[in-house]
């Protein structure tokens, strides 16, 4: 009995194990090791120590990603995320229709990034674009802008391509506000607490763990993100909306430089451990007082 | 008192009327775009079509082959979902309820896979895909996604099997039923919640994918449905009619699987969000 | 070691599951891909002559092309990919157009060695063109097909228009072309179609050809992946590219794709595109262009009388990683379309000419008036200038002008820091290939 126990465990446990060798161990330990290398996937690696490391930190290309990535970062936490716990608030008093509001605000997060990122494309397209078409209706033409591809306007433009659409926090955020019993604002309304009061002293106190779970969640998206620059700008124009995935898919694709790629990639994989171990920091640290 | 409430309320229903806005209206207006010819779009955006011009859908479903694509995206998500269910509730079980050496270290390695932007990995997956001989398969795509899957589908499993109480087992066990068939005719079916949950997700983000489907996939007959969307941009952007006609059918599939599975997709996003 | 034999078996399960077995007759299948869907796509230009050695080699070759749609950078994006797999189709196209991914390859041993099979058919040398013979050769052998016709290119430009504008006869000189341009801006006429993304082709081809008024700059054209673009020449000819996006093109040139481009020019939104005559046949496609829109569009050479042309551009190769007897197959396919008959069709319908044979006065009158223009002006050119493509380094093409001509032309980039990112980026090449 004891010994079929174990070989039903050992059979149980082996396909996780092989597709976490296959997907996960094993391209880790590729990259990692190339990273090391000069490797054009024609001829044997070879190896040439820190030299991807220390172009990859002069090239001015993978500056300008950096900032990009940590500006995302940022704006995640600053915007995305307090969209999201404003919208849950808001529609926490079930107002007339916050059901399907509810349930419109999530339609951009089920279909393709892809597909969301071509409709921004003809949003800003500078002569039969949504955006540009609205702004000469209402009169004020002398803002119509080639969005796209105009490097005071691109990052932004790109940026608005996710940084609105916090269905996901809004969503566990409000679950977490159902939770809560409603004792609690009932009381503080007697009390005579105005609405805004109930939601910063009663609520926000009390969402500070989901908070956490949802800022980690928007910064991991964010290092992620990719559709909506690759299917817009592609990094462009000069390098005012490169980010590390762009910039790697270009070295990988159009010139074979896997060795540097590499490098990029186990860089990228570093932020997102830190990023994670950060968030993770903070939201320990809420949860203990 | 009641005039705060009443500025409360013009608050919301402003927050309320501008997630509207920025959901629906752009998707709406594409679908609206894509019944009119190219020479209405060209010369307004706003207008409404004149007449239902379905040439667009046509060029779209003869040109980009749509039909085969969609099933293309139907059996890679669909077989990758079955697969990563399947997979990891296995091992979800054995993580949650089988005591042996080294149980938390493999569970915490397998979750890492969370922490690691797939991106990061475009080009060492590619080589390891390529060296099994499964480049251009959709049985690679289907392992790259199953993998995907991963701590997600784990996290919500485990979680489902360490909330069923004990005895359930014992019982079974009691009445003869050995290692697998407890797992098979009374665990799993416990966990359906679970496996709904993770299911839906996975489903979604499999159907959604588009860096691996582009990068592991060269023949037509193995591209999925949203590579369509990249398909239309490097060929067809002279004809937006057509454009806002694959953008439609490539929406409306997630869009639909939503409308219909509305309540459970948010309780999966939750669940998985939350514990994944 | 059971795990790996099991995950062999789950893999080997999946893949048979996944792609099912195939059935084979004694037919060798000759694996392509083809870019199909663009106005420049090879369906167009090859379709035919493949469909007449199927037929002609029933039983024996059959060429099978898996359709890709998308330009030809599409297309040289995706032999890369397939490159690194080991998993090339048989005939390639256009990888002459990229010298560097071309080098690579040559140097890896990744193409056939024509050599052999060429020299021991006469015939085929004979129709090849004798320069492209000699070019070809490397230290290696031959790796690139010797062409049979060469496609030059110039401009398109739209009679219509044109008269509309008071124009009536195509500009001779640069000043006499800024002119045209400038009537055509005042009669409400957008001059030319352009954009920047895929290396910018139709504005580098204005560009190119401005270089190559000076002798100068036709010099500094010939070299290959020159080490710097500081030259007065290619300085004036930016600056002047620079003025074209700025004054002659539509508002959505700057970040826009070549298809956007020529669509423009089909839809008589320009007057003018600067493209080869691989164009020609979507003149007369419906579904880019208006009925009778090719009697209204006629061809010149660039002003100063220039055309662009390579010989590498359009020559194929073959790849080793199909089995010998595919590789065979490809050469007698190679060797089929170097036949008189479809060297003239060829001509006849993409403007290939040829040059180891005569082209009759019957064969032009086949063509389409627009066509025939072209051959007149390939008969009288008095400049020939190489395409920048096959001779500027990766960097430049694909990182610096998709990206930083939109900076260029709105002003957030100078000249000086253009230029010098050219140089740090032929610097950058250099370091990488070594």
């Amino acid at each position: 009995m004891q010994k079929t126990k174990k070989i039903w465990v050992f059979l149980f446990l082996l396909p996780a194990v092989i597709v976490f060798v296959l997907v996960y161990l094993g391209p880790m330990v590729l990259g990692a090791v190339s990273s090391f290398t000069k490797w054009n996937g024609m001829t044997p690696m070879k190896f040439i120590g820190l030299r991807n490391y220390v172009r990859i930190f002069q090239d001015p290309v993978f500056h300008a990603a950096l900032r990009h990535t940590l500006v995302w970062a940022l704006l995640a936490i600053v915007i995305h995320v307090p969209f999201g716990v404003l919208t849950a608030l808001v529609l926490k008093r079930k107002r007339k229709g916050w059901r399907f509001v509810r349930a419109a605000f999530m339609v951009p997060n089920v279909i393709s990034r892809a597909a969301i990122s071509l409709m921004f494309v003809f949003i800003y397209k500078v002569d039969v674009g949504l955006l540009n078409t609205f702004l000469r209706f209402i009169g004020l033409e002398q803002y119509c802008r080639n969005w796209l591809a105009d490097a005071d306007t691109a990052f932004l433009s790109v940026t608005n391509i996710w940084l609105w659409y916090a269905a996901l926090i809004m969503l566990i955020t409000l679950s977490e506000i159902f939770s809560i019993s409603s004792e609690i604002e009932e009381s503080a309304k007697v009390d005579g607490a105005s609405p805004l009061q109930i939601d910063f002293y009663i609520y926000l106190p009390l969402l500070k763990r989901i908070i956490g779970t949802g800022a980690i969640i928007a910064i991991t998206s964010v290092f992620k993100e990719f559709e909506s620059i690759y299917m817009t700008t592609n990094g462009g124009p000069g390098s005012s909306t490169m980010t590390i995935s762009v910039m790697m898919l270009d070295k990988i694709v159009q010139s074979n430089q896997y060795g540097y790629a590499n490098a990029l990639g186990m860089l990228l994989l570093l932020m997102g451990v830190f990023a994670m171990a950060v968030c993770n920091r903070i939201f320990s640290m809420s949860t203990s007082d | 008192m009641k005039k705060r409430w009443k500025w409360i309320a013009l608050f919301d229903y402003a927050v309320m009327v501008f997630i509207i806005l920025i959901s629906v209206a752009p998707l709406l207006w594409i679908l609206i775009s894509s019944f009119k010819t190219n020479k209405q779009i060209l010369s307004s955006a706003f207008s409404l079509p004149d007449s239902l011009y379905l040439e667009g859908y046509a060029i779209a479903i003869e040109k980009a082959n749509i039909p085969m694509r969609f099933l293309t995206s139907v059996i890679v998500a669909g077989s990758s979902t079955v697969l990563a269910v399947l997979i990891y509730s296995l091992a979800a079980y054995v993580l949650a309820r089988v005591e042996f050496r080294g149980r938390n270290l493999l569970f915490f390695l397998l979750l890492s896979s969370m922490l690691i932007p797939s991106n990061a990995m475009v080009q060492p997956i590619y080589f390891v895909i390529r060296s099994l001989g499964l480049y251009d398969t959709k049985a690679g795509l289907i392992l790259v996604y199953t993998g995907f899957a991963m701590a997600m589908t784990l996290a919500l499993m485990r979680s489902a099997f360490l909330g069923i109480p004990r005895e359930l087992e014992e019982a079974a066990y009691l009445d003869g039923a050995g290692f697998f068939r407890a797992f098979f005719q009374i665990m799993l079916p416990v966990a359906k919640p679970a496996m709904a949950s993770s299911a839906i997700l996975a489903f979604i983000n499999s159907w959604n994918e588009f860096l691996f489907a582009m990068m592991l996939t060269s023949s037509e007959s193995n591209r999925t449905m949203p590579l369509m969307i990249k398909y239309f941009t490097s060929s067809f952007s002279f004809n937006y009619t057509s454009m806002f006609a694959a953008l439609v059918l490539c929406i409306v599939p997630t869009l639909v699987l939503y409308v219909i599975l509305q309540e459970r997709v948010a309780e999966s996003m939750i669940a998985g969000s939350v514990k994944g | 070691m059971k795990k790996r034999t099991l995950a062999i078996v789950l893999c080997a399960g999946m893949i048979m599951g996944m792609t099912g077995i195939s059935a084979c007759a004694d037919e060798v299948v000759i694996p392509i891909l083809m870019t199909t869907g663009t106005n420049d796509s090879m369906e167009i230009s090859d379709g035919k002559i493949i469909e007449a050695f199927n037929e002609e080699y029933a039983g024996v070759y059959r060429i099978e092309a898996e359709k890709l749609a998308g330009a030809a950078e599409d297309y040289r994006s995706k032999l890369k990919m397939l490159n690194s797999s080991e998993s090339l189709p048989s005939i390639l196209w256009s990888i002459g157009t990229e010298p560097a991914f071309l080098d690579l390859m040559i140097e890896n041993d990744r193409l056939v060695n024509l050599e052999p099979y060429m020299e021991a058919d006469e015939e085929w040398m004979q129709n090849m063109i004798p320069q492209a013979i000699e070019d070809f050769k490397t230290e290696k052998g031959t790796f690139l097909v010797p062409p049979s016709g060469i496609q030059m290119s110039g401009i398109y430009y739209n009679k219509e228009l044109f008269e509309q504008a008071g124009i009536s006869e195509f500009p001779q000189t640069w000043e006499e072309f800024f002119a045209a341009c400038d009537q055509l801006v005042e009669a409400g006429i957008t001059p030319l179609s352009l954009h920047t993304t895929e290396t910018a082709w139709c504005a580098m081809l204005f560009t190119t050809a401005y270089l190559a008024q000076t002798d100068a700059g036709l010099e500094f054209m010939q070299q290959q992946f020159p080490e710097s673009y500081d030259t007065p020449e290619f300085r004036e000819a930016v600056e002047m590219m620079v003025e074209l996006f700025r004054k002659y093109t539509t508002e959505d040139a700057v970040g826009g794709s070549y298809a956007l481009a020529s669509n423009h020019f089909f839809a008589g939104d320009t007057a003018m595109i600067a493209n080869g005559p691989w164009m020609m046949q979507s003149l007369t496609d419906t579904s880019y262009a208006e009925e009778g829109f090719e009697e209204k569009v006629g061809y010149a050479p660039y002003p100063g009388n220039a055309m662009m042309g390579s010989l590498e551009a359009f020559a194929k190769a073959v790849s080793v990683d199909q089995p010998q007897e595919v590789i065979e197959g490809a050469i007698e396919y190679l060797k089929f379309s170097s036949r008189p008959e479809y060297v003239i069709e060829q001509a006849i319908t993409n403007g290939s000419m040829p040059v180891t044979m005569e082209i009759s006065q019957e064969d032009i009158d086949q063509m389409i008036p627009t066509m025939q223009e072209y051959a007149e002006c390939a008969k009288n050119v008095e400049i020939i200038f190489p395409s920048y493509q096959n001779k500027w380094d990766p960097v430049a093409q694909n990182d610096i002008f998709g990206r930083e001509i939109p900076n260029l032309v709105n002003g957030s980039t100078t000249l000086d820091a253009f230029i010098e990112m050219l140089d740090a980026g032929a610097a950058q090449y250099r370091e990488d290939i070594e």
